[in-house]
């Protein structure tokens, strides 16, 4: 009889009651030695928990380190958007690591979108607005 | 599991970030990225996907502002090929540029020979005013231009240009010929501000007129800028402007015509093909009130000024000046024609008198021997020319006339030509009047010595006789007998006095002999001397009488129509005269016809002698029938200079 065993938990991106779980399995043993690997993709991101993109930025650069996403690097109007986690890709080895969150926040309708109104006042709209941070 | 990477590796990973989003705009997409981190505010910068339609933008931009496009019919397809539309969002907010390939001829149908290439479209959140650059072309001109929109309609498009030639754009876009003006260069008002070239579609909007117009143009007229605009509407075009100061030649002076600080407002007259300047005219330092003043840019030979000074009132001397005047840079200032009537200036005959050359010593006359109400008058007409060192040049003709108690008894044609020049710190009517008293008295020598000319005795005589306080002392007599000027009456030195005469006759001299062998030493002609001969002898028959003058004037008696003259001269009754001359009353192609009837014919004033008659050639033209019978030539001046010179009898007693 062959068995299979799982390492399943969270990620946790944020801290206290903001934060972001993600649930994450690997198998035992990895295909490579020594290295687990996490993929995530999200099925509906817009309808996943959000972060406040501060907080998100925080947790940055605590875990990633500082001036990797500085929040006061965004445009005003985007610094009051929320994160929700779209792709996460991690390599245990610490040698990959990628990630890509939508900003985006509720609109009239209270439905999360994953758009940004540059401009307010000005209708231009961007649309599946995408942070992403890689390992390099 | 909470996530912690940089402290677990054995080395120090880095890590890079990026923004990244879409917009739609027409069928395209942009994607827009922004590489992080970035010490200031990220930009999210992309372009188009795919080509996007020229209108397909428009549309989807001003539907972003809530307005429908409006483009012209005449408006071309352009499209923005693939990844030439940028969108740029920043924290300043969102720019749109790029350039669409394509031209438009003729904009709106009105801009005619504008071509435009290349719009470049540049529409930021800040600034939301929707218009596009574009490179022009005018001719030989490559301005750069530009299109606005107004709440989603295409309302103007405008070139800038730093020069151009009027008649480049009236011939180009309006089929309009202006003759001179059409060499007017348009230049820039203010170096910030190049010159428009437009269209406005509609009302005015963003400081744009309605309409085809040129503004903020600038023209150089007599070396003065006046601000211009031109404008089209109905196939009619339209110059107007202001000068932004005064024209001011120095001798005259074009103003605002109303109470404006700057210029003269100028338009164009198109019949005249020349601008039209209202402008209140200051000349010589007097107001004279307002003018229309044609100006036209420099040619070869044309005017760049030209107006009528028409003044209302008299200035100074001046009855109401009144003249056409011109001017250019290259032949200055010109006056053909100035007409001063009846400019006063008392001459000193006294004075004049007795600067009269002399052959021999005699007294002077002295301001008690002339009568004290004489008054000189003249008639001039002046011709201005610009002189040497920004001068004046006023060149005078005209007759003088002579006024004893406000009755005219001489008058003539002044010595021709009389010049003065009036400098820069003379401009002022003061100074051109005492500059013609100067010109005058110049000549005034010669203008005397003309009318004691012994030549001319009759004419002495009578102004004499005009001049001098009667009756004549014996001592004034003398004082002409000595000059060997001819006076009233007999004079003994040159002529027999009556009872010396009788005296002269009883001791046997032909006294009559002696007085006419005096005249015609003294070069009179028998015409003359019989007038005269006949007056102081009057008892002589008209036998004795041409018997004298055979001995005396054998060449006129070889002429009978001479002869006859003389005779009428004498007052010869004119049967007596063709009988005893053998000449008929009317010979082939003359005709005796009365002074009277000469005058009527010429408008002179009578002659002096009541009985005399004329000698005109029947045949003669108008024009050579009103030539006076008393031309001469002026001695004392040009010896090609021919004077007329008339005396009345008024004045004299």
């Amino acid at each position: 009889m062959q068995y299979n065993a799982m390492v399943r938990g969270q990620i946790v991106i944020g801290s206290g009651e903001e934060k972001i779980s993600i649930p994450v399995s690997m198998k035992l043993p990895p295909d490579q030695p020594g290295s687990l690997v996490v993929d995530y993709t999200a099925d509906k991101p817009e309808d996943a928990t959000h972060l406040e993109v501060g907080k998100f930025a925080d947790w940055v650069e605590q875990n990633l380190g500082p001036g990797v996403f500085d929040r006061t690097a965004l445009p005003q109007s985007a610094q009051n958007l929320e994160v929700a986690l779209k792709t996460l890709h991690l390599e245990t080895t610490g040698t990959n690591f990628e990630m890509a969150v939508l900003l985006g926040s509720k609109g009239a309708d209270n439905t999360w979108k994953a758009e940004w109104k540059p401009v307010s006042g000005f209708p231009l709209t961007l649309v599946d607005v995408t942070v992403d941070i890689k390992q390099v | 599991m909470l996530l912690s990477i940089s402290n677990k590796s054995s080395s120090i990973p880095s890590f890079v970030s990026r923004l990244r989003g879409t917009v739609r705009l027409g069928a395209a997409e942009f994607n827009l990225k922004a590489d992080l981190p970035v010490h200031e505010g990220a930009a999210l910068s992309g372009a188009n996907s795919s080509p996007l339609s020229f209108k397909h933008a428009i549309s989807d931009l001003v539907e972003l502002t809530d307005f429908s496009p409006q483009l012209p019919g005449d408006f071309p397809d352009l499209f923005f090929e693939e990844d030439t539309l940028r969108i740029t969002v920043s924290p300043g907010g969102a720019l749109l540029s790029g350039t669409a390939a394509g031209e438009w001829k003729n904009p709106f149908g009105v801009l005619k020979g504008l071509t435009l290439r290349n719009f470049q479209l540049n529409y930021s959140s800040a600034n939301r005013t929707l218009g596009l650059a574009v490179d022009a072309e005018f001719g030989s001109a490559r301005p750069k231009g530009r299109l606005l929109f107004d709440r989603g309609k295409l309302r103007i498009v405008a070139v800038t240009l730093d020069e151009i030639s009027l008649g480049s754009i009236l011939a180009k876009s309006l089929g309009i010929v202006w003759g001179p003006l059409n060499a007017l260069i348009l230049r820039v008002r203010d170096p910030a501000e190049p010159i428009r070239f437009y269209y406005c579609d509609g009302p005015a909007y963003a400081s744009y007129e309605e309409g085809f117009r040129v503004d903020q143009a600038a023209i150089e007229i007599a070396g003065h800028r006046a601000e211009v605009a031109l404008s089209a509407a109905g196939g009619t075009a339209t110059l107007a402007g202001r000068f932004l100061s005064d024209i001011d030649l120095g001798f005259l002076r074009l103003s605002a015509a109303d109470d404006s600080r700057m210029g003269p407002a100028l338009s164009v007259d198109e019949a005249e093909r020349a601008l039209r300047l209202d402008a209140g005219i200051t000349f010589l330092g007097e107001r004279l009130g307002t003018s229309t003043v044609a100006a036209r840019p420099p040619s070869a030979n044309g005017y760049e000024l030209r107006g009528e000074i028409r003044a209302t009132t008299d200035v100074l001397v001046f009855k109401t000046p009144d003249f056409i005047f011109t001017w250019s840079k290259a032949k200055g200032f010109h006056v053909d024609t100035w007409a001063m009537p009846d400019f006063p200036f008392d001459l000193s005959f006294v004075e004049l008198l007795n600067k009269v050359p002399m052959r021999g010593a005699c007294g002077p006359f002295t301001s008690e021997m002339v009568k004290q109400s004489i008054h000189t008058r003249f008639d001039l007409k002046a011709r201005i020319d610009s002189g040497p060192e920004s001068a004046l040049r006023f060149t005078l003709n005209g007759r003088y006339r002579i006024f004893v108690d406000q009755d005219e008894v001489v008058s003539g044609q002044l010595p021709p030509n009389l010049t003065l020049l009036l400098k820069p710190d003379e401009f002022n009517f003061t100074a051109l009047a005492n500059g013609i008293r100067d010109a005058i008295h110049g000549s005034a020598t010669a203008l005397v010595q003309q009318l004691v000319d012994p030549t001319f005795p009759e004419r002495s005589t009578q102004f004499l006789g005009a001049l001098l306080v009667q009756p004549l002392p014996e001592e004034v007599a003398n004082l002409i007998r000595c000059r060997g000027w001819s006076v009233a009456g007999p004079v003994p030195t040159s002529g027999p006095d009556p009872a010396a005469s009788a005296t002269s006759e009883r001791e046997g001299e032909a006294t009559p002999d002696r007085y006419a062998r005096e005249l015609r030493r003294r070069g009179m002609t028998a015409q003359q001397a019989a007038s005269l001969i006949a007056g102081v002898y009057p008892a002589l028959g008209p036998a004795d009488l041409i018997s004298l003058l055979r001995r005396h004037y054998p060449e006129t008696v070889g002429t009978p129509l001479l002869m006859l003259w003389a005779l009428d001269r004498a007052g010869v009754p004119r049967e007596s005269a063709a009988r005893r001359t053998k000449v008929p009353w009317r010979g082939e192609g003359f005709t005796l016809a009365t002074v009277s009837h000469f005058r009527h014919v010429a408008k002179l004033p009578l002659p002096a002698h009541p009985r005399g008659l004329a000698l005109v050639r029947e045949t003669a033209t108008p024009a050579r029938q009103r030539k006076p019978p008393t031309k001469v030539s002026a001695r004392g001046t040009s010896p090609s200079t021919t004077q007329d010179i008339s005396t009345t009898r008024a004045g004299t007693t």
